[in-house]
């Protein structure tokens, strides 16, 4: 279906081309995941099969390629438009018309297909992805998860054999994740289009693929193969295989089920340690929300009497879908949003009588897109410009150390821009943190990080939090929060449903519990550490090898 | 719009400034009604005023600041300041008023036409010839509301980070955060459109017809510019320069059908129109041909110019003026019934 053959590309202004004498066949109605560390070429790769690359990012292909027995690079992305489908990370900005239906005959109108077939198939794409109640709504009213299947079903009216999808559910929240992934494979198993898609949460997708594409980064060629067969080579695993990995267990689980065989021989050999009796740290609480109201312009009613205390030395986790409330009540504690009733209390300034930059000082927020936090040319600039506005004194020592810390001290002259998604969070967590405030705020700072990345975030923000910091983070990471998190709340319809220990609560939930925890069902068990850490003596030593 | 951009006369467009001012309210108080996510609309009253004073103030002080052409001085600044430096004159600072006043009434236009018909409607009604020229002044449009949401959230990031804005040169780092945020918005739109075939594909044309189209494209466009000139510099006998420009006209209507032609797309649904929208219609041309027969005819009227030789106020016309309440009889003729479907609503507006 999709043959490469030597095939190479540049970016125009490249010394080194991104796609090095690639040769790879992927067979008709496969279903595909491709992988890998952010910048290793996946989304350029993605973008080859219909040309986008080269015909719209410019530069120089060379070697054979062949998708579908046509040539994208002889006949650009238009001449592939029936072929391939594109569905792009952000639904949102790749909508040309405003309502559902007319969205899904746009491509269709451009190749002046007749009113009965686009009728015919507007009507069978809203069935296949089942969003057919949303017909007339605008697009921009829907949900997350409804955007992103309206994305698809458009992609689907010109009834192409590929379907091509870039990160599709890097923005969503595990349920419209899921919901998303679902239609993707039924389409994939009911009428055999063969989906290429790029993804860092492999927990979510990777039972699901027939085959994964490794893209290992720094220049090396990409792996091709079945699932268990790459995943045995790539430091990039959910949490299920990293212990399946430890443990040596053959054949390599692939889903919670086929994992629940070992972990069963092995539960009775384990010995974790206790559940802790108290989180509590004896710390004076420096996050006091009590009964918190907002509703919105239009009286949509976001935080309805919210009560919630942080202590200094916590990390607590806040999770709950799309739309329960999380951002709007961290923007209550820095003063951005004005509660209608309650008191917001941090550090002991009212949050909402303090101006923001002066509640900022001391609370680091770190917002839902980092790259919006960053204006300046340099990365060094950065740095210094949230002292400058704090008016606090310049101090490029400091400031590099800081860098060092978060691992990014070698960019210190490159553009903030050209940084990769990774490196711009670590960048813009560096920008707030300058002021070495008491208490840190992050809106889903996981967003758009591989396993690598998502784990060095997690040790820095562990220090922090040994060094008597608080830290409130929104987020749908289920598995960064079982690993850092000392409390989690659950929050639905802007109220707080239930909140506690982060093993009580992770280990209670169907949603929200972790991969591990749900292998062994066992509050004490929520990430590979902890049962690794289990292990008797001798049980432990092939982990070592 | 074209009424905005033909007149200078400051009462006239306070008149019309008032009627849209009307309108939009109107919508925005309907579209209230008609529920939805007000946190996710792409404008709010609050945003265009704040938008609107800001480019508004803008224009005075900088008209002020740097025209030194006057009878009536205020102050002088040292003229050895560079640009700034020279008298200040109050007819320097009525002219960037009355500037401002039109950027005002723009951006209030462009937000009624956003928030009555979307910019996706407006496309919709594009004949096929200027559809490409149609999405890109679509997504032109588009882009305000979007650029407004943008500033909003870069506005609340550079907070998070302590900034003030005190002075002027405090907005640069803002400014290139929006300029970087529409560009890449821009781009990624760019790249789905092009993955999805827009464009289409043209249908194979003979290498004659291809040169017949762009020559009488040619030939148009150059009657039209001849027409003008003619008319312009020979203002005593204006029918020859009228002539030229009629068949330029038609000249280019011609060659811009053919080639639409040419690009086969189709149309997903029709509009449908109502006998409600074609009095609506007629009306907004009446009004539009009215506009131009006096700009034409009688450009005198609907200029102003507070410079010398010219009197400082202009003068006003009363009958003129009831003329510019028209825009405002769309508020009128909506239903009375708050909750209506909402594609009647949309099409209405026009």
């Amino acid at each position: 279906m999709i043959t490469y053959d030597r095939f190479t590309y540049r970016y125009p202004d490249a010394s080194e081309p991104v796609l090095r004498d690639l040769t790879l066949n992927i067979p008709e109605g496969a279903f595909v995941l491709v992988m890998g560390p952010s910048g290793a070429g996946k989304s350029t790769f993605l973008r080859t099969v219909n040309g986008l690359a080269p015909h719209f990012y410019g530069g120089v292909a060379g070697g054979k390629i062949l998708v579908g027995g046509r040539n994208p690079v002889e006949r650009a992305p238009r001449g592939m438009a029936d072929l391939v489908g594109m569905v792009f990370q952000d639904p949102e900005s790749s909508f040309v018309v405003d309502v559902v239906e007319d969205e899904l005959a746009f491509a269709m109108e451009n190749f002046g297909l007749s009113q009965d077939l686009m009728r015919k198939r507007v009507e069978e794409a809203l069935d296949q992805l089942k969003i057919a109640h949303l017909r007339r709504r605008p697009v921009s009213l829907l949900s997350g998860g409804e955007k992103q299947r309206v994305a698809i079903a458009a992609a689907l009216t010109m009834q192409p054999d590929i379907l091509v999808l870039d990160e599709p559910t890097s923005q969503l929240d595990p349920q419209a994740a899921e919901e998303v992934l679902l239609a993707l494979r039924q389409l994939n198993e009911d009428l055999g289009l063969t989906v290429l898609l790029s993804e860092h949460r492999l927990e979510r997708v990777a039972h699901y693929a027939d085959y994964i594409l490794y893209w290992p980064g720094g220049g090396q060629p990409p792996l091709f193969g079945e699932p268990a067969a790459i995943l045995r080579q790539t430091p990039l695993t959910p949490p299920l295989i990293t212990l399946a990995k430890a443990l040596g267990w053959e054949p390599m689980p692939l889903t919670i089920k086929q994992g629940r065989k070992f972990a069963r021989a092995l539960k009775d050999q384990l010995r974790p340690a206790p559940l802790p009796e108290t989180t509590a740290n004896g710390h004076p609480p420096v996050i006091r929300v009590d009964n918190l109201w907002h509703s919105y312009p239009n009286r949509v009613e976001a935080l309805r009497g919210v009560s919630l205390r942080v202590h200094a030395g916590e990390f607590v986790a806040l999770m709950g879908r799309n739309g329960s409330g999380k951002t709007t009540l961290l923007k209550h504690l820095v003063g951005l949003l004005k509660p209608a009733r309650g008191q917001v209390q941090v550090l002991g300034m009212d949050a909402s009588r303090t101006p923001t930059e002066e509640i900022t000082r001391a609370v680091a927020y770190l917002p839902q897109n980092p790259g919006r936090l960053l204006f300046t040319e340099r990365v060094a600039d950065e740095l210094a410009f949230s002292r400058r506005a704090h008016g606090m004194p310049p101090d490029p020592e400091a400031d590099r150390a800081l860098l060092g810390r978060l691992g990014i001290a070698h960019l210190w002259e490159r553009h903030p821009h050209d940084l990769s998604v990774g490196e711009q969070q670590r960048l813009a967590l560096a920008a707030v943190l300058v002021t070495d405030p008491e208490v840190i705020l992050l809106d889903e700072p996981t967003r758009g990080l591989d396993y690598v990345q998502k784990q060095e975030l997690s040790t820095i923000l562990r220090e922090l939090r040994d060094a008597g910091k608080a830290i409130l983070m929104a987020t749908h990471d289920v598995e960064l929060a079982a690993a850092a998190t000392d409390r989690a709340a659950l929050m639905a319809e802007g109220e707080i449903v239930v909140i506690g220990p982060s093993r009580r609560i992770m280990s209670e939930s169907l949603v929200f519990a972790s991969q591990v925890n749900k292998l062994f069902r066992d509050p004490r068990f929520l990430t590979p550490e902890d049962v690794i850490k289990a292990l008797p003596e001798r049980a432990s030593s092939p982990v070592a090898r | 719009m074209a009424a905005v951009l033909l007149t200078r006369n400051p009462f006239y467009l306070a008149i019309l400034l008032a009627a849209a001012g009307f309108l939009f309210a109107t919508l925005a108080r309907r579209a209230a009604h008609e529920g939805g996510d007000a946190t996710k609309r792409p404008m709010t009253w609050g945003m265009v005023v704040r938008l609107a004073l800001l480019l508004w103030g803008f224009a005075i002080l900088f008209n002020a600041l740097t025209v030194h052409v006057g009878e009536r001085v205020l102050f002088v600044l040292p003229p050895s300041w560079p640009l700034i430096g020279g008298p200040i004159t109050l007819e320097a600072l009525i002219y960037g008023f009355i500037t401002g006043l039109n950027f005002v009434a723009l951006i209030l236009i462009f937000a009624i036409y956003n928030s009555a018909l979307g910019p996706q409607t407006v496309l919709r009604m594009i004949p096929g010839f200027a559809y490409q020229t149609g999405v890109a002044v679509s997504i032109a449009i588009a882009f305000i509301p979007q650029t407004l949401i943008a500033w909003n959230d870069i506005r609340e990031a550079q907070r998070l980070r302590g900034h003030r804005v005190k002075g002027l040169s405090d907005f640069l780092p803002l400014f290139v955060s929006l300029l970087s945020y529409g560009l890449d918005r821009a781009i990624q739109l760019a790249e789905s459109m092009d993955a999805r075939g827009f464009g289409g594909r043209p249908l194979p044309a003979s290498r004659r017809e291809t040169w017949l189209i762009r020559g009488s494209a040619i030939l148009g466009l150059f009657l039209l510019l001849m027409g003008l000139a003619t008319k312009s510099y020979y203002r005593a006998a204006s029918w020859p320069g009228l002539v030229m420009l009629t068949l330029g006209a038609a000249l280019m209507g011609l060659s811009l059908w053919r080639s639409g032609r040419r690009t086969w797309r189709t149309r997903y649904r029709r509009w449908r129109w109502r006998p409600r929208d074609a009095a609506l219609a007629a009306g907004s041309g009446l009004f539009l041909a009215a506009i131009i027969l006096l700009t034409w005819f009688a450009s005198q009227t609907l200029f102003y110019y507070p410079y010398p030789p010219y009197p400082l106020l202009p003068d006003f016309n009363p009958l003129l003026g009831l003329l510019f309440i028209l825009p405002l009889l769309p508020a009128l003729l909506l239903p009375p019934a708050p909750r209506s479907d909402i594609r009647d609503l949309r099409s209405e507006a026009d």
